[in-house]
This record gives structure tokens, sequence and C-alpha cells, in this order.
């Protein structure tokens, strides 16, 4: 029975230490903030109205690691999700309503092959690379790909590297449902519909995509929590972790902010790697070339949090009703348009919007007859020419009421109360590294074998006793617990 | 009963001339056809304004594999390449950049931009140059293929995977991001200066429809390190004449080993019967047999003119018409009454005996990119200028001049429609002159003549299609096995004894030769000729 501290109560840092501590070790987490869940935690943004999490969408959630964990949550259906413009509305989802319906059909039958090899690779630590490695780990990666048939891996291999709306334009002639889908998938990108390889990132976002929770990430993290008390684990609230103690390239504790000293046999970092390593650590413990490989890590955040208190539904334009999740994209070509902004560290007037309407299925959330929404804003670069401040926040906040009222006419008045969260505010409050929620972009050079970077993609660092397991770790992005689950087990 | 050729060969460009020399060198009898009246496709140099020559399309000479030109004797037959002795980046005000072959000076141009930068740019290049010796590998044989059980297909994924380990840890971890990243992300990893940034980020998108950030955009970086020019490893070189005459060069190579080439021969239709080629026919009814047909053209003009769907399988057509083209530059050529003098460096000195890109910023290059997307050319684009008549006085008149303008963005779909091209073409040279102006003040005034292409120009005069210079995008769906589509990477085609060997063909464009050369080597290995 090993002695470990988690640092970080995130759901990646919960559910590493609800592993830990059902095989009966000493676990203690020190999460930061007052309340545990980091940014998948709900919250009360204003009186009497709460959200379900900075991230709203739990159904990228694992069912193995729900079901390892013996988490009490409650699947059910993901909502259909509308696709709305000014004039037109699409639903995708378990049903469709599309002008397309084959090509719909080819798309879905394309994930479904993806999901399956997907998730062989997903739930277990990636092979490693480096010259030293046994090969046969390496082997069998290889080896499930080939087993997938000539045509199905050939086919992989030619549509990984493209841009989401290249493939999806060779399926889907609709491109109001191509912007939709395509929003989707560049979440936790640096890129736009166009960029090469955003589709091997739509693949791997839709094929960790199950079953949605009762309840968003909110009900996860609470779920968590239950789950570390019942199995004997402690958690500590306000406990800044602010160095992690080593002797002779081996852990041997960590000391907080207010100086208390926690000994410890292994530590498990499910915060910000960057942080971890290059702020917790003394440089003196690491490899020199880590520095380096570890600062290249891509995490430019581009975006930002909206969260609405309305006197009443939100009500689209194109189509009536309470919807729960909706997507405001446009046109291919305004979602890129949006995205070249932020290449030049500016954000557009009409942004992309990934919008949940957690009062469509939970009423308790806001007083009787209100709703919350809750509103991912994409194209949002946490650089901004300007500076994030009070003047932008609110600029921010106007471009998003203004997008929205674009597609909901009339939802501009029935705002009770709003909170706005740029990628800096993101980056305060939560410790996400640029505000990316995912701790480093998800981009084909930064994914499985090479997250956070080759040669660290198993969790294990330079340092004796010293484990990685937030997000910024394989697999990444998703909300999917996957990292911290992962990294518990080669612990 | 007309002669029977053992290989007719499509097309007259640089590599149907290296596959027509080495079948011929091998005692095969070939005729290669050529549509226009000159040889050379799209590396050739033509005469449009009295005294003055262009080098209409391709420009310079990088890639052109060293094996080559010993097997085929070139330089006995003309060949001759001056290496270019810098690269130029001008500012719009302030001297610019000039890296040049004297790694001193290079330093010491740098360090005005970045100290760190300057220190670090001599182990960017050795590690580059290390990674381009892999890279070699794979362009100078033919495309692994990861889905075949054949043990000679497996021994050559191992080799690489053998090779790519070799590499060590580090440069290992350098080529596997080389492979997706963009060029500006990777080269943030190593440098600081957006100047110096800027000029090296270009080489990752000449010639796709992509910008500096897109993903994919920086393994082309190595192609700039993989230029060998007599043995030694130079970035670019100009060729005496002009490129038109590397692929006299390789003509008349292919003739002294009793190659038959014939000009102003378009061809109409591939021969296909039972699945087989069996000839030519050309527009002019003429029929032509061989035991082998092969075509240097694009893969869209080879199977979707040439051959027809008819004889095709589906899912190949489905794949050949999901090749992507997408043309997304021109060529502006200019004759000069004189020299044009950049405006903080003046003269004609060694900065302008090589190439000259303006770039002035990663901004400017991905606006320039922005405005392609959307449609349009860029107003202020990227542009590589090359002083041909600097680096071989026969080029124009004494005292006079002839420029060579590379311009990015022109994408072939402007917004009104590929066909009306036609009517923006001024507007387009006027651009491209107005933005050189401003590093170059005097130009207007001394142009007595000039050319531009369009990517619909260059489509409909060198029937490249939609104007892309390499026969298809080099994205990386489109490369190695894919090339121009799965499973049909290795030369062959789903019609018997019909063969590929132009840029559509792994390892795809650059006047590189290599396509040529390794589809004659395959097809004479298997005995198809």
């Amino acid at each position: 029975m090993a002695r470990v501290v988690v640092i970080g109560g995130g759901h990646n840092g919960l559910a590493a230490a609800v592993r830990l501590a059902r095989a009966k070790h000493q676990v203690t987490v020190l999460e930061a903030r007052p309340t545990p869940g980091g940014s998948a935690a709900g919250a009360e943004f204003h009186p009497g109205y709460r959200h379900t999490g900075i991230f709203h969408d739990a159904s990228t959630f694992s069912d193995v690691v729900a079901r390892d964990l013996g988490l009490r949550i409650t699947r059910r259906p993901l909502p259909d999700a509308v696709i709305a413009t000014a004039e037109v509305a699409r639903t995708v989802g378990a049903t469709a309503d599309l002008p397309d319906p084959a090509g719909w059909a080819a798309y879905r039958k394309r994930l479904d092959e993806v999901r399956k090899y997907a998730s062989t690779v997903l739930s277990e630590p990636p092979p490693r690379t480096d010259a030293d490695a046994p090969l046969l780990p390496l082997a069998k990666t290889a080896w499930g790909l080939r087993r997938l048939g000539q045509a199905t891996m050939m086919e992989l291999l030619r549509i990984g590297p493209m841009a989401v709306e290249d493939w999806l334009a060779e399926m889907i002639a609709d491109p109001i449902t191509r912007a939709g889908l395509a929003l989707e998938g560049l979440h936790g990108t640096w890129m736009g519909p166009r960029s090469p390889t955003s589709t091997a990132t739509l693949l791997l976002l839709e094929s960790l995509r199950g079953q949605d929770v009762q309840g968003g990430p909110a009900a996860v993290v609470d779920a968590l929590v239950d789950a570390l008390k019942t199995a004997g684990g402690t958690l500590r609230c306000e406990a800044r972790v602010a160095r992690v103690l080593t002797k002779a390239g081996r852990v041997t504790g960590v000391e907080t902010a207010s100086g208390d000293r926690i000994d410890a046999d292994h530590v498990v970092a499910a915060c910000d790697p960057r942080h971890a390593l290059l702020d917790l650590v003394d440089p003196l413990e690491l490899p020199p070339a880590l520095e380096r490989d570890m600062s290249d890590v891509r995490a430019r955040g581009l975006c930002a949090k909206v969260h609405l208190a309305l006197s009443g539904p939100l009500e689209l334009a194109a189509k009536p009703g309470v919807h729960e999740r909706i997507l405001v994209a446009g046109q291919p070509n305004d979602l890129e348009r949006a995205f070249d902004q932020v290449k030049y560290r500016r954000f557009a007037d009409r942004l992309p919007l990934d919008i949940r309407v957690p009062t469509a299925s939970d009423s308790a959330l806001a007083p009787a007859g209100h709703h919350v929404v809750s509103i991912l804003v994409h194209a949002v670069p946490f650089v901004l020419d300007e500076g994030w401040s009070d003047a932008t926040r609110e600029k921010l906040g106007n471009a998003v009421l203004a997008s929205l009222e674009a597609v909901a006419p009339g939802v501009s008045g029935r705002v009770v109360a709003s909170e706005v969260l740029t990628p800096a505010d993101l980056a305060d409050r939560f410790g996400l590294p640029q505000g990316h929620l995912w701790h480093g972009e998800l981009a084909i050079d930064q994914l499985f074998v090479a997250r956070p970077f080759l040669g660290t993609a198993q969790y294990a660092t330079a340092i004796g006793g010293l484990w990685l397991a937030s997000a910024g770790t394989h697999p990444g992005g998703g909300f999917t617990g996957l990292s911290g689950w992962n990294a518990a087990g080669r612990l | 009963m007309a002669t029977t050729y053992d290989a007719v060969i499509i097309g007259g460009g640089h590599n149907g001339l290296v596959c027509a020399a080495y079948l011929a060198k091998a005692g095969r009898k070939v005729l290669v056809l050529e549509r226009r009246h000159v040889l050379g496709g799209a590396a050739v140099t033509e005469e449009l304004y009295p005294g003055f020559k262009y080098t209409v399309c391709s420009y310079v000479v990088s890639l052109l594999r060293p094996y080559i030109i010993r097997d085929l004797d070139l330089v006995k037959h003309g060949l001759q390449i001056t290496p270019l002795e810098c690269s130029y980046t001008p500012e719009p005000e302030g001297p610019g950049l000039c890296r040049w072959p004297d790694p001193h000076r290079t330093r010491e141009e740098i360090q005005r931009y970045s100290r760190k930068d300057a220190d670090i740019y001599p182990e960017f290049g050795r590690a580059m140059g290390r990674l381009a010796r892999f890279a070699k590998e794979i362009i100078d044989n033919p495309a692994p293929e990861p889905t075949s059980w054949r043990p000679s297909d497996l021994m050559q994924l191992l080799g690489l995977g053998r090779r790519f380990r070799d590499l060590g840890d580090d440069l290992g971890a350098i080529q596997f991001k080389l492979s997706t990243m963009s060029a500006v992300d990777f080269l943030d990893e190593w440098f600081e200066s957006d100047f110096l940034k800027s000029p090296m980020s270009v080489s990752g998108i000449i010639g796709t429809f992509l910008g500096v950030r897109s993903p994919g955009t920086a393994y082309v970086l190595l192609h700039h390190y993989m230029g060998e020019i007599d043995g030694a490893s130079r970035a670019w070189g100009f060729a005496k004449g002009g490129n038109g005459e590397v692929s006299m060069s390789i003509a008349r190579a292919a003739q002294a080993f009793g190659a038959e080439i014939r000009t102003e021969a378009p061809v109409h239709k591939v021969l296909v019967k039972g699945g087989r080629a069996t000839g030519v026919v050309l527009e002019n009814g003429d029929e032509i047999s061989a035991r082998a047909v092969i075509s240097s053209c694009d893969p869209r003009l080879t199977f979707l003119r040439f051959v027809g769907e008819d004889h095709l399988p589906d899912d190949f057509v489905t794949g050949i018409k999901r090749f992507k083209f997408r043309g997304s530059s021109g060529k502006v050529n200019l004759s000069l009454d004189r020299f044009p003098d950049f405006k903080d460096r003046p003269g004609i000195g060694m900065h302008v005996m090589g190439d000259i890109a303006i770039c002035p910023s990663l901004d400017y290059l991905e606006r320039a990119y922005d405005e392609a997307k959307y449609g349009d050319f860029s107003s202020r684009p990227f542009m590589n200028v090359v002083f041909p008549s600097l680096l071989d006085p026969e080029m124009a008149p004494p005292g006079k001049h002839v420029a060579s303008i590379f311009v990015q963005y022109a994408p072939y779909d402007i917004k009104e429609g590929p066909e009306h091209w036609p009517e923006r073409r001024e507007a387009f040279g006027d651009a491209v002159i107005d933005t050189l102006s401003e590093y170059c003040p005097t130009l207007k005034d001394s142009i007595l003549h000039r050319q531009v292409l369009t990517p619909w120009d260059i489509e409909q005069e060198f029937g490249l299609s939609e104007g892309n210079i390499f026969q298809g995008e080099l994205s990386l769906e489109q490369l190695l096995f894919q090339r121009p589509t799965a499973g049909w990477a290795r030369y062959t085609t789903p019609v018997r004894n019909l063969w590929m060997c132009g840029s559509g063909a792994h390892p795809g464009g650059g006047v590189m030769g290599a396509p040529g050369a390794i589809a004659a080597k395959t097809m004479l290995a298997q005995g198809a000729v």
C-alpha cells in the first residue's frame, strides 16, 4: 500500500484517485480551488441559476472508466443536435432531419468503423516509441490497424490527414450540416475546417462520444467525489501545491502554498503537465531536453465560455421548441473566417457557438420557467492584440449575444444575467494553460504516442514516482476520465 | 502495317523524357508524343519577346536526382547548373535578410534580427540535412505499400522503420513532427524572428493551396535541404538556358539512346482492348500501337480523358475524381530594359544572384492565403523572384534583363469561375507588379514586355489540370502509397500495359525526374516493356 498524492481535483485527478484508492492505496487529492471538479464542475453563476460544467458535454465520458470505478451516474441518449442558422435548422443525432440522408448514413458508417478501432487504442497507454522500446506493443498497434482490413485502413490513412470540410464534402452536400459537424470536430484544436488533419480530430472526438450523462459533467464530478469517499480516499480543497519534493531523482512528497508538507511515495500530477514539470519540480532534477520538449507543446486556447440566465426559453427562428444541443456555425466559410481572425489575434463579430441548454432536461437548474444557456464560444484567441480586459470581455459578450440573436431573435431581451469567461479568465480560474481546456492542442503530432510529447506518453516522467494524468496526456481531449484512469493503471 | 513500339509515352515533359531515356537506354523502342511545339512540358524556355528568353513555368533546379544526371550523362548533353548564391528577403523599409552559402555571413545577417536565431540556425540546418537523407530514401524508391503482405513489401516497410529508428530519438522526434505540423508551428520550436521564419516557411507552401500555418506544410521544408548539385548539398541551382535546357538535355540523351520524339502530336485517346492498353490514337486520327502505353500527364487527364471511365473500376474512378489539384500559383515573366534596383540594396550584387522572396511577415503570408481561400488572387502575394539574365547572360540582350516571378496565391477556382480568369489576368499581373514595385521603385518604368500566366492559362497551355504545377496537390493524403490513389502508387493502373510516370505519381512534383526514372526501372524489372 503506497501513499499517493494527486495534484488537482479535476475529473482526471479524481478518476486516478478513485482507481488507486479502490486498489487500497492511501490517496490524498489536493485541489487548489474551494470545490473539486475543475472546469468540469457545475456552479451557480447567478443566484438561482446553475450551469453543469465549463465544458458542458459529458457524452465523451468513458464507459470503461465509469464501470470500473463503479460511478453512480445515469446514462441517457444524447439529445439530437440542432444545427441552426437564421433561416434553416438541421437535426443530427439518433434521428436526422437533413436534405441528404444518404450522406449522413455514409458519415455514420465511417464513424462506426473508426470507433471500433479507437476503442481498443484509447483505453490503454500508448506503446513506447524510443529507440530501446520493445517491439511487441508497437507491432500490436500496427497489427490492430491492419486488422481493420485493407480498404478501411487505407481509407483511414487517406481521410485522417484531410481538412474536415474536404472530407465531409465528399459525403454531405448540404454546407450547413457540414459546418455544424465540423464545429464539433474542431474543439480543442487550433484549426479551421479547411485546415488539413482536422478530420483526424473529428474522428478522435466522435469516437469518444457515447451516451450523455444526466446532469452533465457536474454529475460525473459528484459521482467521482462520492466514489473517492467510499473507497477511503481523501479530498482536500483550497490546498494549492507549490512544490513537488524530490530526493535523488525520486518524489518524496509535495509542499502546499500554505507550507504543509505531505509525504508520498507517488505524486500524480493531474494538473497541466507543463505546470507540473516546469513550475512544481526542481529544474535540476529534470533532463535538459525535457524543458524544451515541454515548452514546445502547443496549448493555444481559443475557446471562451458564456453562461446566460434567461427569463424564458431560447427560441430558434428556424425551429420552434426547446432544444438541448444547438450548434451555430453558419456556412463552412463562415467558420473558417472566424478562425482566420484568431491568426491575427482578434475575434470575429460573428462567432461559432456550441450551445447546451441544461434546463431542457433539468428544470431545477433555474427558477421555474427560466432557462440556463451554456455556450462554448469558438475562435476566441487567448493572445489578443488588444489584450484581455473588462472592455474586451464586454465586447466578446456582445459579439456572442449578437451571434445568438441572429439565430434566436429576441433572446437578448430575455437575458437576466450573464457570465463571460474569456480564455484568459479560464486560465486564471482553472489553471488551464493559455485557457486550453485539454492542456494541449489536439493535433496529430500531439496525440497518442506523442502526448504530451514523444517519449513521455506512458504517464511516467523522468522523476521516479511522478506521474502525469491530465488531459494533456493520452488520449487527451474530450471529457473522458481516461487520462487519469490510464495513469493510475500504469502506477 | 505501322511500326509497333515497345512503349509510347504521352507527354514530353521532363518526366516523360526521363522515362523514355531509361527505356531507350535499355534497348527498348520508344516513342514520345508531345502536344506542344516545344518539349519540356512545364520545364520550358521560350523566347516570347525578341531576344528575351523566359523560363516560362518552372525556373530553378533543386531536386533533379543526381543519379539521373549520371545515368543519362546529362552533362555531356548540355546540362550545366549554376548554384544560386543567395536567398534574399527584402524588406519594404530596411536592408532585408540575405542567407548565403557561407554560414558566417548568414550568421551576421540573421543576428540583426535575433542573436538566438543566428546561434541556432546552423544546428537547424544540420538536423534538416540529416533528415533529408532519410527522405531521399523515400523519394529514390517506389512508394512503400503498408497493406501489402508480399515479403518484399514488408521488408521495405521494415527497412524504413529501421532507418527511422536509426535516426535516434531526437531526430526521430523531429521527423515525426515534420510529418504533420504546419511550417510555422515547426519553425516556432526553433526560431523567434518572424522575418527569418517567413522566408523559411514558404518552401512549405509552394504549389499547395495551404497557408504557412496549415498543418501538413512542415515536411516540405525538407526539400530545401535535399538539393544536390554535382554531388554537393546545395539548395537551388539555375540551369544554363533555363529549365527548358534541362528538358532538352534529357531529350538529347533519350535520342542518343535511340528514342523517337514527336512534337505537335496531341494524343486523343488511349486504345484499350479487353482491359489492355494497345496504343494511342492521335488527334489527327493516326493510330500508334505499342506494347505499353505510359502517361506522363496528370491522373485526371490520363484516366478521365485519355482512357475513359468505361474502362476503369468504379472505386478507382472515385479515387481519381477525388484527387485534388487546386492550382494555387501563377507566373509573371518580364523583359526589362534595365535592372530594377532594390530600395535598400541597390545595384547588381551577389544578393540578387539567387532567389528573392517577397514575404515580409508571417501575417502577410497568411493574409495572402486567406484572400485566396475565398476565391480571390492575393492582392499582395507571396513572390519568388529570380533574374535568370544575371545567372546566364544569354537569357537577355546585353544590359537588359529578364525576371521570373513565381506568384502565390492565385487560386484556380476564383469566385467568378475559373473560365473567367482571362478577364482577371491583367489585374492579377498588376497586383504582382504593384507589390514588387514597393521593393523595386523603378520596376514599372523598365518593363518592355510581360507574360502573365494564371492557373487557368497553365491548365490550357500546359495541360496541367487546374493549373497545379505538381500534377496534383502534395498534401499528406496524396503522397506515397496514396499517389494518385490507394493501391495504385507503383506506376501501374487498372488497365494492363498502361503505366504512369509523371508528377502525379510517387514521389511527386518538382523538377526531380524521379517518377519518370522509377517508373522506367519498375517496368524494366517487371519485364513490362
